[in-house]
């Protein structure tokens, strides 16, 4: 079978030394981060792409990659511990695992986290491991008109369902494809929208856009909120073991989020965010005793853990084969890959097994590694959180800017992570979501690109673009969804309050 | 009466930088659908964008919304010296002084720190990331630089 082939391809590249170790290092930074609060994955993958530029190309992605699920599985910890959620996607485990901390049971919280993150990754990359090449399949047939059309919809979903008004997510989206386009025009040569200065032909750099937009802007906001650190004693093993009546209640809520969140995790613009909410929802739906969810229900912290990772594995699955990312995080992801020479497309699988395989090999031997990090290892990450965040952010603050120095070695860059730290900041106070606009910086291009060539060959007649049956489906969804959000933002007046309450 | 005064500066926010986008474009060539020039589809996504912001402001007016979060003054303006002071140190004195400088500015934006610490904070870090980004990268950096 094919697969088994593809898979020792992919393993025998994972299991080298080299690549081993950078994974070790992406999801050992990757659960640092997760555990502190207020940065969150996408700040310290932007924090190491600097470095990974100094690697080939496989270690690189396998690091960063590693970086960006080990996130997944830091953020449980604070949100545990602290209350205060380590990363966007872990706020819902507040809910129940911090009451579960207050009954001194943040032990069993911990465990049952760990676990479901492992179940629901696992069954996220075997979902990867089978889909992808179906999914390339498809994508090789894909046209210039196609690629347009599943871009647009990637862009109007994002909008669509980012948290606070689909306008201001819509908004958001227009400004990154305007920052994307910045720089020499991909066809003519021509510089565009630089007012004469040569930093930016290139563009604006990724690497200070996304720290100035998720670092800067997180770690002013997070700085001087109190912390409330229950745990003062350490936590054992013996301490983290479920009992048997925690086991019996985790099992099936741990299924139930792994396959809600596969499926947002594959969908363009949702991801492990809204899976996580999603499945709580589901599970207190169709618990029993729904009066026990948010006084320390171990469904309430299992099904979305077990949710958020996967949807975490299978993001990667529109990425990797159609070179359509559904989030920010995929976002800098496939930037990071195309800095290093490598156009993410159903091309990647043909052209590049070894880099392809090797990667989601070393998914899973990543999710083992985290195991080990997160259960044995639990007391590293409470004594990191006992450290007061008055010692941790301005050595954040250095990395950053070393970091963004260090892609070219330009202080213009540095200048551009405080005019996009400002951005971000104001955007945060004003209610506008950050993560749109990434999407939209990094898809921009790419959309003006295939729309060219699309046009080219339509000869100029935008009806020609839906010619085919399947960029006509992507289109009208696309278009149906942008006025369901417009008309839904402008009309339901209720919704808008209780969002804006919710942000508060 | 309610004035959402963050909606208000947001859609006028928007409108600046589309209408900045479109008049900007007007200079390049705009080319025809079927060979689109440098100022087309900008052109195209700033007109969106123009839109957008009509649709902001007449929500902002329609449906007010009043809270979000508080601004945090004394965080926000300490952050943003501190990346200028290591933009202008590493341009003038090199690495290690706008580190340090870096951590002492950023510390005076929680108003828990203490001299001493700070102090230790910056030396620490200095030697730190001189360890890790010259010595075990071997990054191209300018550890110390005389400004004149």
């Amino acid at each position: 079978m094919d697969v088994f082939a593809n898979l020792l391809l992919g393993f025998s590249h994972a299991i080298t030394p080299g690549t081993l170790w950078f994974c070790f290092v992406g999801v050992l930074l990757g659960t640092f981060i997760g555990v502190l609060p207020g940065i969150g994955a996408l700040a310290a993958v932007s924090m190491l792409l600097p470095i990974s530029f100094y690697l080939e190309p496989t270690s690189a992605l396998v690091m960063l990659a590693g970086v960006y699920y080990g996130a997944e599985y830091g953020g449980s910890t604070a949100s545990i511990l602290l209350n205060l959620p380590g990363t966007t996607s872990s706020a819902v485990t507040c809910l129940d695992g911090h009451p579960l901390a207050r009954q001194g049971r943040a032990g069993v919280a911990l465990f049952v986290t760990t676990i479901a993150s492992f179940i629901g990754g696992t069954l996220g990359i075997i979902l990867l491991v089978g889909l992808a090449p179906v999914l390339g399949q498809v994508a090789l047939s894909f046209g210039a008109a196609e690629y347009f059309a599943v871009m647009a919809l990637g862009l109007v979903a994002s909008a669509a369902v980012s948290q606070g008004s689909a306008l201001k997510g819509i908004a958001m989206v227009l400004v990154g494809v305007l920052l994307g386009l910045v720089g020499t025009d991909p066809e003519g040569g021509m510089p565009r929208f630089s007012s004469g200065i040569p930093e930016i032909y290139d563009g604006f750099s990724l690497v200070a856009i996304a720290m100035g937009l998720f670092g800067v802007s997180e770690v002013i906001a997070s700085i001087g909120r109190p912390a409330d650190m229950l745990i003062r004693d350490r936590i054992t093993l013996r301490s983290m073991l479920p009992t048997r009546d925690d086991a019996r209640r985790a099992g099936l809520p741990i299924l139930r989020g792994t396959g809600i969140g596969a499926f947002f995790g594959l969908l363009p613009g949702t991801g492990q965010t809204i899976a996580a909410y999603i499945s709580y929802a589901v599970e207190k739906r169709l618990s029993r005793t729904p009066e026990r969810f948010g006084k320390g229900a171990i469904e309430g912290v299992a099904s979305p853990e077990a949710s958020n990772n996967a949807a975490v594995q299978t993001a990667f699955i529109p990425t990797l084969t159609i070179g359509l990312p559904g989030s920010a995080s995929m976002a800098l992801m496939l930037g990071a890959m195309m800095i290093h020479g490598i156009t993410p497309g159903p091309r990647l699988m043909t052209d590049y097994p070894q880099v392809f395989w090797g990667l989601v090999a070393s998914f899973w031997i990543g999710n083992l590694m985290l195991l080990i990090l997160n259960i044995p290892l639990i007391g590293l990450w409470v004594r990191l959180l006992r450290t007061p965040y008055r010692f941790l952010y301005p050595a954040i603050l250095c990395l950053i800017c070393i970091g963004v120095y260090s892609v070219g070695n330009s202080v213009f860059d540095v200048g551009l992570v405080l005019l996009f730290g400002a951005l971000g900041y104001g955007m945060r106070l004003l209610g506008f979501e950050p993560a749109p606009l990434l999407i939209g910086f990094v898809l921009g291009p790419m959309m003006e690109e295939n729309l060219r060539r699309a046009m080219q060959i339509a000869r100029g007649d935008v009806l020609r673009l839906a010619e085919r049956p399947i960029t006509a489906t992507i289109l009208a969804i696309t278009f149906a969804l942008l006025v369901w959000s417009v008309w839904s933002a402008l009309r339901n007046t209720k919704a808008g309050q209780e969002q804006n309450s919710a942000q508060a | 009466m309610k004035v959402d005064i963050r909606g208000l500066i947001g859609s006028g926010a928007m409108l600046l930088f589309s209408g900045g986008f479109l008049l900007a474009s007007l200079r390049y060539p705009i080319g025809t659908a079927r060979q689109m020039g440098p100022a087309y589809f900008p052109m195209v996504v700033a007109g969106f964008g123009l839109i957008i912001a009509v649709l902001l402001f007449i929500r902002a007016i329609r449906v007010p919304q009043t809270g979000g979060e508080p601004v945090s003054w004394r965080p926000m303006i300490s952050v943003f010296a501190a990346i200028a002071v290591f933009a202008l140190g590493l341009a003038t004195l090199g690495l290690l002084p706008a580190v340090a400088a870096t951590i002492i500015v950023s510390a005076l934006a929680d108003r828990h720190s203490r001299p001493l610490e700070t102090a230790l904070l910056a030396i620490g870090f200095s030697i730190a990331s001189w360890l890790i980004f010259s010595v075990l990268l071997r990054l191209p950096f300018p550890l110390f630089r005389m400004p004149f």
